[in-house]
C-alpha cells in the first residue's frame, strides 16, 4: 500500500493563512515597538533633553527587538508551510543577501545594547552613542529591506526567473514604512500615557503619525491593492489607518505643547490606527499574492491531511501560554517601580 | 529537484550548516540549562539566606540576555536559514509533518523569552516567591521547547513508525527521542553548570572564599554527565543498525569523534564530583575556560556524529542526503535526470547541451548538497587521479562502495553525463606522477 503523501497540508489552507494573518500582525507590532524606541533614543541622543526614562527605553528597546524575533518565528512557519515552494526558491535565487539577515540581526540587537552603555559611561549623549543607535537603525532597516526582497521575489511561478521591478519594491516600502511609523507612534503615545509624569505626548509622536499616514495614503493611493474582495478590504483599511492617524496629528497639534497630557482619544485612536494598518497591509499582501500565483497554485486546492491530535496540543500550548504571561505580566503590574 | 542550488563555493554548504548549528546548540542548551539551574540555586539561596549566591546568581542571569535570548534566538533563525537555503526539502517535509510541533514550541518560545526578561529585569524587585516562580515558568518553556525540537531531530534518524503510517506521532514521539532527549538535558545542566565557573571567576575583586562557594553550588549540575555513557548507550541500542555500526568501527572519524565526546563528558562529571563537590576545591578562570572549552567541543562531536550516522540518508529510509526521496531516485532512474525537469536546468534544452554541462548539472543537483568541485568536503581530490573507467564503476555503485553515499540517480546516458563532467577535474600531473602499475604475468 502507498502511504499517503506526507507534503499534504497539515490543515485547511484558510486556517493556516489566519495563524499567518495574526502572528504576522503580533510581529509588526513587535517591529513598532522597536522602531518607536529607535526614533526615541534618537530624539534623546540629538534633541535637547531626553524626557524619557533611559532605563525603561533600553527595556523597551531591548525587549521590542527580542519580541520582533521570536514574534517573527511563526509568521515565517506558516508562509513555510503555505508556499515552501516559492518560498525556498525566493530564498536560494537571493543567497547570500537573504542569509545576511541574522549578521543584520546580531550586529543590530547588540548595537542597540551597547548604545545604552554608551549613554551610562557618557552621562548622557556621545559620539559613539549616535554612532551606535545609527548602526542599529541600519540593521532595521536591512532586515526590512531584505524580507520584502524576498517576498517580491517568491510572487512568480519561477521565483530564480522573476526579477521584481523597482517601482513595485519602492511601493512595497512605503506601505511597510508607514504602517510601522503608524504603529510606533500608537507606541509612543502610549509610552507616554504611562511613563512619564505629566502624561504628555513624547516629541515625535505626532510627526510619526503624520509621516506614517502620508506614506500610507500615498501607498493606498498608487498601489495595485488588487480586485478581489480581499484586496479591496486591504484598501479599505489602509485608508482608515492613514485618516485615524491624520486626526490624531491634528488633535496633537492642536494642543501646540507636547508637554501636555496626551489626549484619551488619541491615545486610543493611534493603536486602532495601528491595527486597521497592520490588518490592511496583511489583507493587500495575502491578496496580491493569490493574484500573482493565480494558474500556478492555489493553497485551497491542496490535498489536506488534517493532523487534529497535534493541532488540539498546540491549542492547548496555546491556552496555557496565555494565561501564564497573563499570570506573569499581573504580577509585572502590581510591582511597585 | 524541486529548487535552485543554493552555492557556497569553496566552503560547502556542509561547513556552514555545521557551524551554525554548533554554536545554536551550544547556546540554545546552555539557556535551557540556565532555566533549570538558576530558580533552583535562586530557591536554595533564599532558603539559607545565601547573599553570595543571590548576588551572583543576578549577574549570570545577565549573560542569559545577552548570550543566549539573542544569538540564541539569531542563530535559532539562522539555522533555519541555512537548512532552507542547503536543504529545503528536509525542512519543508519536517515543517510540513510537524507545523503544530514547531508551533507549540513557538509558544513555549514566547513564553521563554518573555518569562527570562522579567526574571532578569525584576530582581529584587519582585517578591521573592514570585520571582523563583517566574525563574520555574522559564525553565520549563524552555526545557519543553528543547523537548519539543528533539522530537523532530531524533525523528530525522529514527523515523520508525512513520515510515508506515505517516502519522505525526509515530514520527514524533519515536525510539529516538526519549534518549536523545536525556542527553540533551544532561549536556544543558553540565553547560550551565561550566558557565558558572566562568561568570564566577569574572568578578576578580571577589574573594577566593566566595568564588569557591558559588563554583562548588554549580558543579552539582555537572555530575549528571557521568550518565553520558549509559545514556548513549540507550540511544545507539535503539538506532538503526547500519548507523551503529558506523559509530562502532565503519567509520574511523564517527568512532573517534564519539569516543572525545564521551570521554571528555564523563571525566568532566567526575573531576565535579570529586574535586569540586566531594573535595570543595574551586577551579580559577583559565581552568573553567578550559573546561567549558572542552565542554563545547564535546557536544560539537557529538552533534557531528548525530548528523554523520544517518547517511547516506537526511530521514532515515525516506529522504536521501541529497534531497531525493527514494520515489524519486525510481523516477529518475526509469526518465532520467532531465525527464524530471529539475529547476537547474529550468529553460536550458538538455539536447541542445554538451555531455560535459549536462554533467555538471547533474553534479550540482544530486552531489551539490554536500560536495564542492574544489574546497570543503570537494570532489576534485576524490577523482582527479582515478581514470574515466574507475569514475564511471565507483559512481555506479557508490551506495555500495561507501555505505554513507546516496546511489547514483539516472539512466546510463545520465551516468556518461556526469563521468564526462568529473573527468574533466582529473589531474594530468598525477599520471606524471605516478606511473602506472606494471602487471606482471
Amino acid at each position: 500500500m502507498t502511504p499517503p503523501d506526507p507534503m499534504a497540508l497539515p490543515a485547511p489552507a484558510g486556517l493556516l493563512v489566519f495563524l499567518f494573518g495574526l502572528t504576522f500582525v503580533l510581529h509588526l507590532g513587535c517591529l513598532g515597538l522597536l522602531v518607536a524606541t529607535l526614533w526615541a533614543k534618537a530624539g534623546a541622543e540629538w534633541g535637547r533633553q531626553s524626557r524619557y526614562d533611559p532605563e525603561r527605553l533600553h527595556r523597551a528597546g531591548v525587549m521590542g527587538f527580542s519580541m520582533t524575533i521570536t514574534a517573527g518565528v511563526a509568521p515565517l512557519l506558516f508562509v513555510q508551510v503555505l508556499y515552501g515552494k516559492y518560498f525556498y526558491s525566493s530564498s536560494i535565487t537571493i543567497g547570500f543577501p537573504w542569509l545576511a539577515i541574522v549578521a543584520y540581526l546580531l550586529v543590530g540587537f547588540y548595537a542597540l545594547y551597547l548604545s545604552r552603555w554608551r549613554w551610562d559611561k557618557a552621562d548622557g549623549p556621545s559620539a559613539s552613542g549616535k554612532a551606535l543607535l545609527i548602526l542599529a537603525m541600519l540593521m532595521v532597516f536591512a532586515i526590512g529591506f531584505t524580507y520584502s526582497w524576498n517576498h517580491l521575489q517568491s510572487l512568480a511561478a519561477k521565483p530564480w526567473a522573476h526579477r521584481p521591478s523597482h517601482a513595485l519594491a519602492a511601493r512595497r516600502l512605503l506601505g511597510y514604512g508607514g504602517t510601522a511609523l503608524i504603529v510606533s507612534g500608537a507606541w509612543a503615545a502610549w509610552f507616554g500615557q504611562k511613563w512619564r509624569h505629566d502624561g504628555s505626548a513624547p516629541a515625535g509622536t505626532k510627526w510619526a503619525l503624520a509621516a506614517g499616514a502620508v506614506l500610507v495614503l500615498l501607498w493606498a493611493l498608487i498601489s495595485d491593492f488588487t480586485s478581489n474582495n480581499w484586496g479591496q478590504t486591504g484598501r479599505r483599511l489602509q485608508l482608515t489607518a492613514g485618516l485615524l492617524s491624520v486626526i490624531c496629528f491634528v488633535l496633537l497639534w492642536s494642543k501646540q505643547r507636547s508637554s501636555e497630557p496626551i489626549l484619551p482619544v488619541v491615545q486610543w485612536l493611534s493603536p486602532a490606527a495601528a491595527l486597521a494598518g497592520l490588518l490592511g497591509l496583511v489583507f493587500q499582501r495575502e491578496s496580491f499574492r493569490l493574484e500573482m500565483l493565480a494558474g500556478d497554485y492555489n493553497s485551497v486546492s491542496q490535498p489536506v491531511r488534517m493532523q487534529w491530535g497535534p493541532f488540539l496540543m498546540f491549542a492547548l500550548a496555546l491556552v496555557i501560554g496565555l494565561v501564564t504571561l497573563g499570570w506573569m505580566l499581573m504580577h509585572v503590574r502590581r510591582t511597585p517601580e | 529537484m524541486h529548487y535552485p542550488i543554493f552555492d557556497l563555493g569553496p566552503m560547502g554548504p556542509s561547513t556552514l550548516i555545521a557551524i551554525v548549528a554548533i554554536i545554536h546548540v551550544v547556546i540554545a542548551q546552555f539557556a535551557v540549562g540556565f532555566g533549570i539551574a538558576t530558580p533552583w540555586l535562586e530557591a536554595r539561596a533564599l532558603r539559607h539566606h545565601d547573599t553570595v549566591l543571590l548576588a551572583f546568581l543576578r549577574r549570570y542571569a545577565r549573560f542569559l540576555i545577552l548570550f543566549s535570548f539573542v544569538a540564541g534566538a539569531i542563530t535559532g533563525v539562522g539555522i533555519w536559514f541555512v537548512i532552507g537555503l542547503i536543504s529545503p526539502e528536509t525542512i519543508s517535509l519536517l515543517l510540513r509533518q510537524f507545523i503544530w510541533a514547531w508551533a507549540t514550541e513557538w509558544v513555549l518560545f514566547l513564553v521563554e523569552i518573555i518569562s527570562g526578561y522579567i526574571y532578569y529585569f525584576y530582581w529584587d524587585r519582585m517578591e521573592p516567591k514570585t520571582h523563583v516562580r517566574i525563574g520555574i515558568i522559564y525553565g520549563v518553556a524552555a526545557w519543553g521547547s528543547l523537548a519539543v525540537i528533539n522530537g523532530i531531530l531524533a525523528f530525522m534518524l529514527t523515523p520508525d513508525g512513520w515510515l508506515i503510517t505517516r502519522s505525526f506521532w509515530d514520527g514524533w514521539l519515536n525510539a529516538g527521542s526519549w534518549p536523545s532527549l536525556l542527553l540533551r538535558t544532561i549536556s544543558s545542566l553540565a553547560l550551565a553548570g561550566l558557565f558558572i565557573a566562568v561568570v564566577a571567576n569574572l568578578k576578580p575583586e571577589d574573594e577566593t572564599e566566595k568564588r569557591r562557594h558559588i563554583i562548588n553550588a554549580g558543579s552539582i549540575f555537572l555530575i549528571p554527565l557521568a550518565l553520558m555513557l549509559p545514556a548513549s548507550i540507550w540511544y545507539f541500542a535503539v538506532s538503526p543498525a547500519p548507523a551503529t555500526r558506523l559509530v562502532f568501527g565503519g567509520s574511523v572519524a564517527m568512532t573517534m569523534f564519539l569516543a572525545f565526546g564521551l570521554i571528555a563528558s564523563t571525566l568532566i562529571g567526575l573531576f565535579a564530583y570529586w574535586g569540586l563537590l566531594k573535595n570543595r576545591k574551586s577551579v580559577h578562570l583559565e581552568t573553567a575556560l578550559l573546561l567549558a572549552g572542552i565542554a563545547l567541543i564535546a557536544t560539537g562531536s557529538v552533534e557531528y556524529v548525530r548528523e554523520g550516522i544517518r547517511k547516506p540518508f537526511i530521514v532515515y529510509r525516506y529522504m536521501y542526503a541529497n534531497g531525493l526521496t527514494q520515489a524519486e531516485m525510481q523516477e529518475i532512474n526509469q526518465s532520467g535526470f532531465f525527464a524530471t525537469h529539475p529547476v537547474i536546468a529550468d529553460g536550458l534544452d538538455p539536447a541542445q547541451l554538451s555531455p560535459i554541462e549536462r554533467g555538471r548539472l547533474i553534479f550540482k543537483g544530486e552531489c551539490g548538497r554536500c560536495h564542492a568541485v574544489d574546497g570543503y568536503n570537494a570532489i576534485r581530490p576524490l577523482v582527479e587521479t582515478w581514470t574515466p573507467e574507475m569514475i564511471r564503476d565507483n559512481t555506479r555503485q557508490l551506495n555500495r562502495l561507501r555505505g554513507f553515499m546516496p546511489p547514483f540517480a539516472g539512466t546510463s546516458s545520465d551516468l556518461d553525463d556526469l563521468v564526462a563532467f568529473l573527468s574533466t577535474l582529473r589531474s594530468e600531473e598525477w599520471s606524471a606522477v605516478m606511473p602506472r602499475a606494471e602487471i606482471r604475468p
